[in-house]
């Protein structure tokens, strides 16, 4: 059971730090960023490249979080900038936006997929019966140093404290002097990071390629949600819960229908708590 | 109440101002002024382009044609950020607070773009002249009453030190008592040397702060002068103010 509900985790950090990224930009531009899982794919491969090329994972992982990072803010330059009076194009856009970036992967890699390698392949963590490879307990640490820091951000920062204020009131924080594209632009950046970090902790356990991502996406979606759509800490418990569901399902009735339990907990959610297990009364990203 | 002095200098000048959305001009050739330590009322009708004017003032909306100078300076091609910088606030209407953040960061967000020791010296100035706010400083903004949600707005207008502050409609929603503390703490800003430009549609509150009005119609300047010669005009009393009660 404990090392069920250790996967569980390891499944919801992975979730969660996608669904921030998500809830991020969603709350300070209310755009639902499909090109998400282009980004994370990007990221991987930059990670992937540079480590091939011979250079430390470290400086590898750098260069995929700042990957990341740089994608995601060109996404919001050269696209959804351009619709934000033009919300019911968004979805659309995004939509694109996530073919042309999976497509250059594509054009840039082929098809085939990748293994990345990282110092901590061989690692297992042993505790009382529970066990826990190199890679999953290196994507719980830094999702939790990469929430943590974006928590410091959010809640102790002049930026973090404008970018909650925007998420809240957008017309309110302009009265104030709040540069809107400087807020939209730190957004998607944090959100790429979140994605490149997302990438390189995750990306050892499965194959680096175009399409990596799109399973993450969704289960993404479903707990922004479960979440509260804006919410920061209400995706991240969203993330651990569908995580622990997932893993459940999957341990003790069937692993093939393991995103299907995580789907029927979203209906079921909808049904019985329509705002998301987070309800707030305003929009937030805190 | 208050007595216009002719030889103030104005602090803000604005010259045919023009502002248009689409094919829809809300304001036309609105020139005004205002001056320090004075409060200067913006009146008329709903929907006669007073809070548009406001936010025109401050780049909020986009100007068709017009000039805005502040300090003597032409301030036109600024953006709002550097305009807030440069001393002019907003306290808009239904005071705008970010109701799930605490108040001491929605003080905080009016000093944004001022390094850490420079918000902090505000806000403790802040704090002096609003003492209440210190205790509940952690509350979320959203908890408080509507009088009280307006002193926190008008005290987050105050972060940036404003030589002008732009009010609009700051007795909304309130009560008489809670409209007589907010006349009182307007006018002791005005006292302190700051200019206001304040939109309001109530009579007792525009008769007590201001000393000069423009009145609005239809985006247009129709009537300017001392309240008290407005007000005596039957047709402005009745078209736009209603009767003082």
């Amino acid at each position: 059971m404990i090392q069920v509900l250790v996967n569980g985790v390891f499944l919801g950090c992975l979730f969660a730090v996608v669904a921030v990224g998500l809830t991020l930009v969603y709350g300070v531009m209310e755009v639902p960023n499909f090109a998400h899982a282009g980004v994370i794919v990007l990221a991987a491969y930059t990670t992937w490249s540079v480590e091939h090329a011979g250079a430390p994972f470290v400086v590898a992982a750098l260069a995929g979080i700042a990957c990341g990072g740089a994608v995601s803010v060109l996404t919001e330059v050269l696209a959804y900038r351009w619709i934000i009076t033009k919300p019911a194009a968004a979805p659309a856009v995004a939509l694109g936006l996530l073919l042309i970036l999976q497509n250059v992967a594509l054009r840039l890699y082929g098809g085939e997929g990748r293994s990345l390698d990282t110092p901590y392949d061989t690692v297992l963590l042993k505790a009382g019966g529970v066990s826990l490879p190199g890679v999953k307990a290196a994507l719980i640490v830094l999702a939790v140093l990469s929430l943590g820091a974006l928590h410091l951000l959010l809640s102790r920062t002049s930026l973090g404290r404008a970018m909650r204020a925007v998420a809240q009131d957008r017309d309110a924080a302009a009265m104030l002097g709040i540069p809107m594209r400087r807020q939209y632009a730190l957004a998607f950046l944090i959100a790429g990071m979140l994605g490149g970090v997302a990438a390189v902790a995750y990306a050892p356990t499965f194959q680096v390629s175009p399409y990596m991502a799109d399973d993450v996406l969704l289960s993404a979606f479903v707990v922004v949600v479960l979440g509260g759509l804006g919410s920061v800490w209400g995706a991240v418990a969203g993330g651990l819960v569908l995580g622990v569901v997932e893993g459940l399902g999957a341990a003790y009735v069937s692993s093939a229908y393991q995103s299907a339990f995580g789907f029927l907990m979203l209906v079921l959610i909808l049904v019985l708590r329509p705002g998301g297990l987070r309800t707030t009364d305003a929009r937030r990203v805190a | 109440m208050p007595e216009t002095s002719p030889v103030l200098k104005p602090v803000l000048e604005v010259s045919g101002l023009t502002v248009a959305f689409g094919a829809t001009t809300a304001v036309r050739e609105v020139s005004l002024t205002a001056a320090a330590g004075t409060v200067t009322g913006i009146l008329g009708a709903n929907g006669a382009g007073k809070t548009t004017t406001l936010l025109g003032v401050l780049g909020l909306v986009p100007r068709r044609a017009g000039t805005v100078a502040f300090d003597g300076r032409d301030v036109t091609a600024l953006e709002t950020g550097a305009l807030v910088r440069a001393g002019i606030a907003l306290c808009p209407e239904n005071r705008r607070l970010f109701p799930s953040m605490s108040i001491e960061d929605n003080l905080l967000l009016g000093a944004y773009g001022h390094g850490r020791k420079v918000r902090r010296a505000r806000l403790d100035r802040t704090y002096e002249r609003f003492a209440w706010l210190r205790d509940r400083a952690a509350e979320p903004a959203g908890r408080l009453s509507g009088g009280q949600q307006q002193a926190v707005a008008i005290a987050r207008a105050l972060m940036s030190e404003p030589r002008l502050v732009l009010l609009d409609e700051p007795s909304s929603g309130l009560s008489p008592v809670a409209v007589d503390e907010i006349g009182e703490l307007l006018a002791g800003i005005a006292a302190d040397g700051t200019a206001m430009l304040l939109v309001e549609q109530n009579v007792k509150l525009v008769q007590r702060l201001c000393s000069t009005a423009y009145v609005l119609s239809h985006g247009r300047v129709t009537a300017s002068g001392p309240v008290a010669d407005l007000l005596r005009d039957d047709a402005v009393s009745d078209a736009y103010l209603g009767k003082a009660g």
